[in-house]
């Protein structure tokens, strides 16, 4: 979770790039407590492994492009008055990757580490979880609905919505394990994490909506993972 | 002072670890000092350090002030002393992370990660990832440029959000189309699951040294800690 993060890297491997993020779903290091490090790295490596069960060569194109395309994509601006956003792609990342969504997103934060320096190595675990676990929730909740002949829009409004949700849920279980600090008084971390992400998860719905659409019209294969 | 990347990447991350898991504020202090030194011994360039560091001050903001504001900025109380551990961990996990990687292109990391054994898969998907990311950033700029063209400016609204949803389902089509085409040519040129990687130089023994005395300097640290301490 890092807030407002715009950065200019320039000479990425000998070429101008200009990147900027802002409102990204990362902690960073020295935030968790020993043991949350433990416990997240621990279950991170099993999602991981999940995510590896049964791949095969020929995804692994596909998979580095998509990995490639939500790098990209979630650099995106939208403007909220006088700051900006880009979105998180929680929903959309499950939809279209099913359960190797968690290798993109390893591979994700893992780049970021190392082109920007950002997020952090004690707190990978805990950030690939709180973006992994939300895409795989997504997935399954779409596979139910989609056999239920929901509308693809609703959707897809409904796994952009619940992808930022589940985010800051775990973010916040995750916080409350590390320190009660961060809930206590009238203006906590954990309520303006709340407040914060509500904005994002109305603007991530009506992208993820849109997106879904998009896709079931144009190319539906992409979609159930 | 060239230090060869594969104990290097090691040596700091663990550094890392150590640094961020401690609790003692005075120590994390001393360790930030070593980091400094060790940021001056490399020549990483202080600018762009600073620069991501700047990029970082929102977030220590959101995490830290709401502490700082419960416990009345009193310095003695455990939430200052928290937030300033937050801050200072940060930070120093910046300047380790700009240690390891200055001076060695991306793709040199990546061979650094499949000699420690990470799984081929994902070795592989982020050899190809880190090159579809240009191509894939430059087609995005191109129909950023058009929808430029076309007078389209971003706002908060309905229309504009379901515009870029469209662009974003346009590209995971192209995204999807080009990585068959791409898969089906690797498999044309004798792809068979294995990427041939150049073989880098191995470390030499002053490396692993010059690794084994950072531990050596972050033992003493602590273990003078102690000493003073008790």
């Amino acid at each position: 979770m890092e807030l407002f993060f715009v950065q200019k890297i320039k000479s990425l491997n000998h070429r101008e790039v200009i990147f900027f993020l802002e409102v990204i779903m990362h902690l960073s290091d020295g935030v968790l407590n020993p043991t949350t490090v433990a416990i997240t790295y621990t279950a991170a490596t099993a999602c991981i492994g999940y995510s590896l069960i049964g791949i095969e060569e020929e995804e692994i194109p596909k998979i580095s492009l998509m990995t490639a395309a939500f790098f990209v994509l979630g650099m995106l601006s939208i403007p909220i008055g006088p700051s900006s956003t880009h979105p998180l792609l929680i929903g959309i990342l499950g939809i279209t990757l099913g359960r190797r969504a968690p290798l993109a997103i390893f591979t994700g934060l893992v780049l970021q580490a190392l082109l920007f320096q950002h997020g952090g190595l004690t707190s990978l675990g805990a950030n690939l979880l709180i973006v992994a676990i939300p895409a795989l929730l997504c997935w399954k909740i779409y596979l139910y609905l989609y056999e239920k002949k929901v509308r693809q829009s609703l959707l897809g409004l409904l796994c952009g919505g619940l992808g930022v949700f589940f985010c800051v849920t775990l973010l916040i279980m995750l916080l409350s394990v590390t320190h009660e600090m961060f809930f206590q008084g009238e203006v906590s971390v954990a309520r303006l994490l709340i407040l914060s992400h509500i904005p994002l998860m109305v603007i991530e719905a009506v992208l993820t909506g849109s997106t879904v659409e998009f896709l079931a019209r144009v190319k539906p294969e992409i979609l159930k993972g | 002072m060239h230090w060869h990347l594969k104990p290097k990447l090691i040596t700091l991350t663990l550094i890392l670890f150590i640094m961020a898991l401690e609790k003692h504020l005075i120590l994390i202090a001393c360790y930030g000092l070593s980091i400094l030194l060790l940021h001056f011994i490399q020549k990483v360039p202080w600018r762009k350090t600073a620069k991501i560091i700047m990029t970082m001050i929102p977030f220590l903001i959101f995490m830290t002030l709401p502490l700082l504001v419960n416990s009345g900025f009193d310095f003695k109380d455990e939430s200052t002393l928290m937030a300033l551990s937050i801050v200072l961990k940060s930070i120093l996990s910046v300047l380790l992370m700009r240690i390891a990687t200055y001076g060695h292109p991306l793709h040199e990391i990546i061979l650094i990660l499949n000699e420690l054994k990470l799984p081929q898969p994902i070795v592989h998907i982020f050899f190809l990832s880190t090159r579809y990311i240009f191509v894939i950033q430059k087609i995005i700029l191109d129909l950023l440029t058009a929808l430029k063209a076309r007078n389209f400016k971003m706002k908060l609204n309905f229309f504009s959000l379901k515009v870029y949803g469209q662009i974003i389902g346009g590209m995971l089509v192209k995204s999807m189309e080009y990585g068959h085409k791409v898969n089906q040519a690797m498999i044309a040129r004798g792809f068979n699951g294995a990427l041939n990687t150049e073989i880098l130089e191995q470390a030499q023994k002053k490396d692993f040294l010059f690794s084994a005395s950072c531990f050596l300097w972050l033992l003493f640290l602590k273990g003078g800690f102690f000493y003073v301490q008790h």
